[in-house]
Parts: structure tokens; C-alpha cells; sequence
């Protein structure tokens, strides 16, 4: 592992390049590291951090293996590309700015053998650094929302609506985005990196992979628009935190969820009040969903002369 | 008579029973009447047994309502269900001393009541208790407990509802998790791997021991497998605790807080918890819940909760 171009050591660094100087740090914390970077002047595309590719699969904000992950912290001004070539994985610093910069970001390094505990740490880490906070599942009715099909009908004089962009934020103007704001809107869309749109976007048309979204569960707004076919639209259900008021659906509530390297198991609660596996291969784009019972123990319903249930359990838990 | 009576000076709903007048106490242990062969079970013997009371407070088909309401004098028929828990066949038994293979499967039927129970609409909030001892109120010696299966939200539960709306509101997280993450060691009675008992800061009563689960889950319908297990060891810990604490039968109410059903969804501020309401303020001395505790709800805790935790603490039990 390489920290830009050096070997990987805990401390402080100050290093003067033409052009620009470099500060980082690398710090120790629990379950793994923390790079600190600073960067001063004019750069066109800087390497952050090289790798071996190992089994690391990548997203667009972080890599992530069977037992580490190492990912951006925060939304930055210059992109970060996360590039693979030949056997290597770099994370690019790329200035598309000439002027006289000032960068400074995080990345974090977390070593644990379990991909649901790396996703999870790593969320508490996005939390921490963006002093972000949980959002709850919310309802919007008809009168609250305008939606619309894709960038060119975007109406910049609304006020106070939350309007949701069938369309990627990355290819919307600024300047519309920013008129929008200004007049208290929510703005929700698709993006292609939900990082990056951290503080852009108010609610995210629910996108990508399942990692990216477990990550996000519960942090933003996730909103359920576009299903493709069948495999879509159950990976996509479960993370719907956002519902409109005509849906006829509850949202479901995930009770468990244990992640594998081949393949995801959620078990969630569904609107009939019951109890359902759901196993996700996401390379193989297969779902098995399979109705499990509440209890692991025998039960044996009678009803009496007098019309009372009488409810016997027993047998050995498994 | 049967019936709920609303009262506007509280804005609560009163549930009015007269059948539950008839309910037996303390029978002797030949006349118990959840025994195998007592009257509820005159030619069956079981594991584990729910039933609806023979005197209940609340029926799935309860009387149509007398007389007419008005303006001042609102009534409502008493829609719900009151369910008998039997934890054991056992008589002298009791909740501490039942093996823990028997806690597990009595976690199963608590999570499959409150799934059951949940299924009726006019069901709002199932609430699991046990009262324990005579001290509090207990009919039977017999180990059981209870479930209500209310029509409304009562009035407790919602300032608990209240509050944590308001603590999401202004933290941006849950209330329980909140404290979970910032309890300090001296309140801590125990910690298993998924959940965590303490005395908390803000105890009523002088041994009061709140369990949170660790995880942010608002119902029992939510626990895992491995939760399930964990659950029944960290019950079992705290009322042997409790045995030893004084070398006596500790009384207690044990109260199950879940979130509601049938309405607004409360599952993102709502957390599962239990709170274990013990009457007993030293050996041989009770904590009333007199004048001041009922009529205003304000609560005079004559031990620190931190010296209890202690006393708790270093309670050592084997399970």
C-alpha cells in the first residue's frame, strides 16, 4: 500500500511537490487507519492511495473486500476517482480547477472479516465526519410534491415543494439546482455517486448497489422510483425510507440482515405482518424470498366450549 | 358491566370490569388453578400455555355498550384481549429459578403473542408484564404472567411516545439509543452481547433495572434468533440478582415496552425496552406508590440508583 507515492506509516507528513505541498496524517483507530490530507497549489491528477487489487470489488466511493474497506469520508470539491489498472487500485485526486487550490479531505482504512461490520463501521465514520444525522421514514402527500420526468421541465420558480428529478444530479445545471434551493425546495434525484451528493440532495432516488444503499439506509431520504424488473424492484423496496400517501404499501421493516461474500439475506417484516428471507445474489441478479416462521418453537391452537383460544407452545428451540 | 369510560380531565380511557372482581387469590397450591388438573387444565398437561382470562378486562367480542353517550359521559366497548402467560407446569417454580431452555421458549411465545395479537386492528398496543409476589398485586403464586392487548395507547406509553418524538425531533436520533451510547459503567448491572441492563439515571423505584436492546428495534417482532436467546439469559441474570440481592423471593413488576401497532408508525423513534419495577426499598421495607407516586406521578427514589447498580453489580449469579 502506497500513501502518495510512499510507504504506508503512521504520522505526520509535509512534502513539497512543484507546484503544490502535501500534508497528511495517518492516524491509528479502532479496527484500522485514518488519512488525514491537505493539499496547497496547482495539481491536474494526484494518487492518493495505491493497492494491490486483492479481491477488492469497487464502488464509487470506496473498495471494499471480504475483510477491509477503505473509503472517501466526505464529499470532496476536487473528484476522486478510484481507478483499477493492470493490478493496482489508485484513488485519483483530479483538479479540473487551474487556480491556486487549498483540498483537504479523509479516507478511512477499516480491517474487520465481516462485510456487514466493515459497511456499518464505515457508515458510523460518514456519520461522524459529516455530522450527519439519522432520518426516519416519512410520507409525502400529493399537494407536497411535483415530480418531474427528466432535467429539461425543471421549473426554478417552485417554492417549498419537494421535487423529485427523474435524472441524475451530475448532469442537472448548477445554477438551476442552486435556484431551487434558494426557494426552501427538497430536491430528490438520482446520482451517481451518493457521497459526492451528500449535501446537494435532500433524498436520493434509490440507485446503485446494495452496499452503497445499506450504507445509506436511514442517513438520507430514499425514494423508490425507477424498477427495472422483478430483481430491482425488491432489492429496492427494502430500502424505501420515503413512501407517497396514495401508496397502498407500508414500508417494510428490515429485522436482520447478514451479508456474505457471494450473496446478501435480509429478513424483514412485510405489510401482511409477516416474516420473509430474502436471499440476493447480485451477480447472478437471483432472489429467493421465502415466508419463515415467527417462532422456533411447536404451537397448538385450541378453542374451548366457552370460546376462549387456548394457546400451547413446547417442543426444543433450535 | 363492561366497558371503557373516557375521562376528559386526563384525556384516558378507563377500562371498567366487573368480572375481574371474581378472580381468585392466593389459592392454596391444591386448588391452583393453572396447575395441570386445575380448572383451566382439568385433563391436559403442557409445556407452555397462553389463554385468554376466564375474568378479563378487555374481550375480541365484548359486550355491546349500555345506556348512550354524550358530550361529557363518552363510553366505548372494551375491544382487546387479556391474555394468562403460563411460563411453567411447575408450580414452586419461578422466573429466575426456570431453566434458561425454558426463558428461550418463553421468548418464542412472547414474540409469537405479540405477533398474533398484533394481527387484530383494534389492537393498538400488546403489553407483556408479570407481576411477581404479593407485594405488587400477584393473584397466583404459580409463575405466569400477563399480556393486554389494548384498543388505545395507554396513557404512560404515550408520554413515552411523546417524549421520544420530541427527542428525535431535536437529536436526530433515538432517545434510548442516545443513553445506551452514553451510560457510564457505575449504572451498568450487565451487559450481554445484545443487550444491556442498567439502573438508569433518571430510576422511580430504589432497585428499578431498565434492559435496552442494542439495537435500535421497536418491537419484539424484530429480534433475532441470536437476540431471542440473549434476551432470555439477560432476564434470567437480572431476577436472580434480585433473589440473591436480599436472599428472599424479590417482588417485581416486569413491563415490556413496544411500540405501537395498528397506527402511525412509530419504529424509527420508538425502542424496545423493559423496566423492572421493584416495590422493595431495603430487606423488609416497601417503596409505596402513595399519594404523591399515584395521584401526580412524581417520584420520591429514596436509594441513588447508583449505589443500587452497585448492590446489583456485584450480585454474582450463575447461569
Amino acid at each position: 500500500m502506497k500513501l502518495f507515492g510512499r510507504e504506508f506509516v503512521e504520522g505526520a507528513f509535509i512534502e513539497k511537490k512543484d507546484g503544490y505541498e502535501i500534508l497528511w496524517k495517518v492516524m491509528k483507530i479502532d479496527f484500522g487507519w485514518k488519512i488525514y490530507w491537505k493539499i496547497k497549489g496547482f495539481f491536474s491528477g494526484l494518487e492518493i492511495l495505491k493497492i494491490n487489487t486483492g479481491t477488492f470489488e469497487i464502488f464509487p466511493f470506496f473498495v471494499l473486500s471480504k475483510d477491509m474497506l477503505i473509503g472517501l469520508l466526505s464529499p470532496t470539491s476536487e473528484k476522486v476517482e478510484i481507478v483499477k489498472e493492470n493490478n493496482e487500485i489508485s484513488f485519483i485526486l483530479r483538479s479540473e480547477d487551474d487556480s491556486n487550490n487549498c483540498l483537504e479531505s479523509s479516507l478511512i482504512i477499516i480491517n474487520i472479516e465481516n462485510k456487514k461490520l466493515l459497511l456499518e463501521r464505515y457508515k458510523e465514520w460518514i456519520i461522524k465526519e459529516n455530522k450527519i444525522d439519522s432520518v426516519k421514514e416519512i410520507r409525502i402527500s400529493a399537494e407536497d410534491y411535483e415530480l418531474f420526468l427528466n432535467k429539461d421541465e425543471i421549473n426554478t420558480k417552485l417554492e417549498n415543494k419537494v421535487i423529485i428529478i427523474n435524472d441524475y444530479i451530475e448532469e442537472i445545471e448548477k445554477k438551476s439546482i442552486n435556484k431551487l434551493k434558494e426557494r426552501k425546495n427538497k430536491i430528490f434525484a438520482k446520482t451517481k455517486n451518493y457521497l459526492e451528493s451528500l449535501e446537494v440532495l435532500d433524498g436520493y432516488i434509490i440507485e446503485g448497489t446494495i452496499e452503497e444503499n445499506y450504507i445509506f439506509h436511514n442517513l438520507k431520504y430514499l425514494l423508490l422510483l425507477n424498477c427495472e424488473d422483478t430483481f430491482e424492484y425488491y432489492w429496492k423496496h427494502l430500502f424505501k425510507n420515503v413512501v407517497f400517501e396514495n401508496d397502498p404499501n407500508f414500508v417494510e421493516r428490515i429485522i436482520n440482515v447478514n451479508a456474505f461474500e457471494k450473496f446478501w439475506k435480509f429478513e424483514y417484516i412485510n405489510n401482511s405482518k409477516e416474516r420473509i428471507l430474502l436471499e440476493i445474489s447480485w451477480n447472478e441478479k437471483q432472489i429467493k424470498m421465502e415466508k419463515i416462521p415467527f417462532i422456533n418453537i411447536e404451537k397448538n391452537s385450541v378453542l374451548k366450549d366457552d370460546g376462549r383460544i387456548f394457546n400451547f407452545y413446547g417442543g426444543e428451540t433450535k | 358491566m363492561m366497558e371503557l369510560r373516557y375521562n376528559p380531565l386526563t384525556d384516558e380511557w378507563v377500562i371498567v370490569s366487573a368480572a375481574t372482581q371474581k378472580r381468585p387469590v392466593q389459592p392454596a397450591k391444591t386448588q391452583c388453578p393453572i396447575c395441570p388438573g386445575g380448572i383451566e387444565f382439568p385433563d391436559t398437561t403442557y409445556d407452555l400455555v397462553a389463554f385468554e382470562n376466564r375474568f378479563p378486562s378487555l374481550m375480541k367480542n365484548p359486550p355491546k355498550i349500555e345506556g348512550k353517550n354524550n358530550r361529557i359521559f363518552r363510553k366505548r366497548e372494551s375491544f382487546g384481549v387479556c391474555e394468562v402467560v403460563v411460563y411453567t407446569s411447575q408450580h414452586d417454580s419461578s422466573f429466575p429459578q426456570m431453566p434458561l431452555k425454558q426463558i428461550e421458549k418463553l421468548v418464542d411465545m412472547w414474540v409469537d403473542r405479540t405477533y398474533e395479537l398484533s394481527k387484530y386492528d383494534f389492537v393498538k398496543n400488546v403489553f407483556i408484564f408479570e407481576n411477581r409476589g404479593k407485594e405488587v398485586g400477584a393473584s397466583l403464586p404459580h409463575p405466569h404472567g400477563q399480556i393486554y392487548a389494548f384498543p388505545f395507547i395507554p396513557k404512560r406509553i404515550e408520554a413515552k411516545i411523546n417524549s421520544m418524538e420530541k427527542w428525535y425531533a431535536e437529536n436526530g436520533k433515538c432517545v434510548v439509543c442516545d443513553v445506551i451510547e452514553n451510560e457510564t459503567k457505575e449504572r451498568i448491572v450487565r451487559e450481554t452481547d445484545y443487550f444491556i441492563a442498567f439502573v438508569p439515571f433518571y430510576a422511580r423505584f430504589p432497585f428499578e433495572v431498565h434492559v435496552y436492546p442494542k439495537r435500535h428495534l421497536s418491537t419484539m417482532l424484530e429480534f433475532s434468533y441470536e437476540e431471542r436467546k440473549d434476551f432470555a439469559k439477560i432476564l434470567k441474570i437480572i431476577t436472580m440478582k434480585y433473589d440473591k440481592l436480599f436472599d428472599q423471593e424479590f417482588p417485581y413488576m416486569m413491563m415490556f415496552f413496544q411500540a405501537p401497532f395498528n397506527t402511525k408508525n412509530y419504529s424509527e423513534i420508538f425502542h424496545f425496552h423493559v423496566e423492572f419495577n421493584p416495590p422493595k426499598r431495603d430487606k423488609d421495607k416497601i417503596k409505596w406508590m402513595a399519594s404523591v407516586e399515584t395521584g401526580t406521578w412524581a417520584f420520591i427514589n429514596p436509594v441513588i440508583p447508583e449505589e443500587a447498580a452497585r448492590m446489583l453489580r456485584e450480585v454474582e449469579v450463575e447461569i
